[in-house]
């Protein structure tokens, strides 16, 4: 598993494409679902599924153990959040914080992690 | 020495920030929590931290504000958590007395770092949010910005942690 971090509008896909040109099959979490991740080579975005999940309430312990799992060759591209007020709207504060937590969680059990900033990707694991 | 942590919520900056005091303390471990538990999202809040720190030997200090009513032998390795809410918990006190000045508050920070063999400050990066605020919260941020600078100046080790990876400045 590779993880592409970095704040919105970094350059993390374009970077992504080039750095990892031989992964075609790309999936994007505003759209996608979790047995989609399973098979894909690349999954950008998984911040907002992360997004959509927590409106629709469910639980979203144990994804992360079982995409390693059954797709461990993942390159998994997510928004760095969290880097500003804490908003004062609850469910914002929770996303926050959730992508956080899973972003740790995917930080520590990738291979490699690089956070892309100006459209520069630094290796930071 | 004076160690300054920093990265956004959820980062892992505070677990990162008790490693590192463990791996330096040689003698007392403070947690120096700052937080208020006033409702039940700072409650379970307060009880993940402690689930971080159990069995790690921190003896707990709970102080919102006022630090320079706290003191200590200059042997202690303390864990300050954190300098954000700290500054909010003096810039909107709830107990009806008139907030300080920043730089007063700055200044009972700088003292209990002297008083202390190690501080290690956990702040955060309030700052990338691209969003324009009302005039007490751009003063907040101003205020909090001046702190980070300073500690950062005077502090022997700077990191930000990204996602759980410490990255030193």
């Amino acid at each position: 598993m590779v993880f592409v971090t970095g704040g919105s509008w970094q350059g993390k896909r374009e970077w992504a494409n080039k750095t990892f040109p031989e992964l075609t099959n790309i999936v994007d979490g505003e759209t996608a679902e979790f047995s989609d991740f399973v098979q894909a080579q690349r999954i950008d975005r998984l911040h907002l599924w992360i997004r959509r999940k927590m409106k629709e309430g469910g639980s979203l312990d144990g994804y992360v153990d079982r995409l390693l799992q059954q797709n461990p060759d993942v390159v998994i591209l997510m928004d760095e959040v969290g880097s500003g007020v804490v908003p004062v709207d609850k469910e914002e504060r929770a996303y926050r914080e959730k992508v956080g937590r899973i972003g740790c969680e995917i930080a520590e059990k990738a291979q490699s992690v690089y956070r892309v900033i100006c459209g520069i990707g630094t290796e930071i694991k | 020495m004076l160690s300054v942590v920093t990265g956004g919520s959820g980062s892992g900056k505070s677990a990162f920030a008790e490693e590192r005091l463990c791996s330096i303390a040689q003698g007392e471990k403070v947690y120096l929590a700052v937080m208020r538990a006033a409702d039940e999202e700072s409650r379970a809040r307060v009880r993940r931290h402690r689930f971080l720190r159990q069995g790690k030997g921190f003896r707990l200090v709970e102080k919102p504000l006022d630090l320079k009513e706290l003191s200590f032998s200059g042997t202690e390795s303390v864990l300050l958590e954190d300098l954000p809410m700290l500054l909010a918990n003096e810039m909107f006190r709830a107990d009806g007395k008139a907030p300080k000045e920043p730089e007063e508050v700055l200044e009972e920070l700088l003292h209990l770092e002297r008083s202390v063999r190690d501080l290690v400050v956990v702040t955060g990066n309030l700052f990338e949010d691209g969003a324009l605020y009302d005039e007490m919260t751009s003063r907040y941020l101003e205020v909090l910005g001046g702190w980070n600078r300073q500690l950062c100046r005077m502090a022997q080790e700077r990191t930000e942690v990204v996602y759980g990876i410490p990255i030193p400045f």
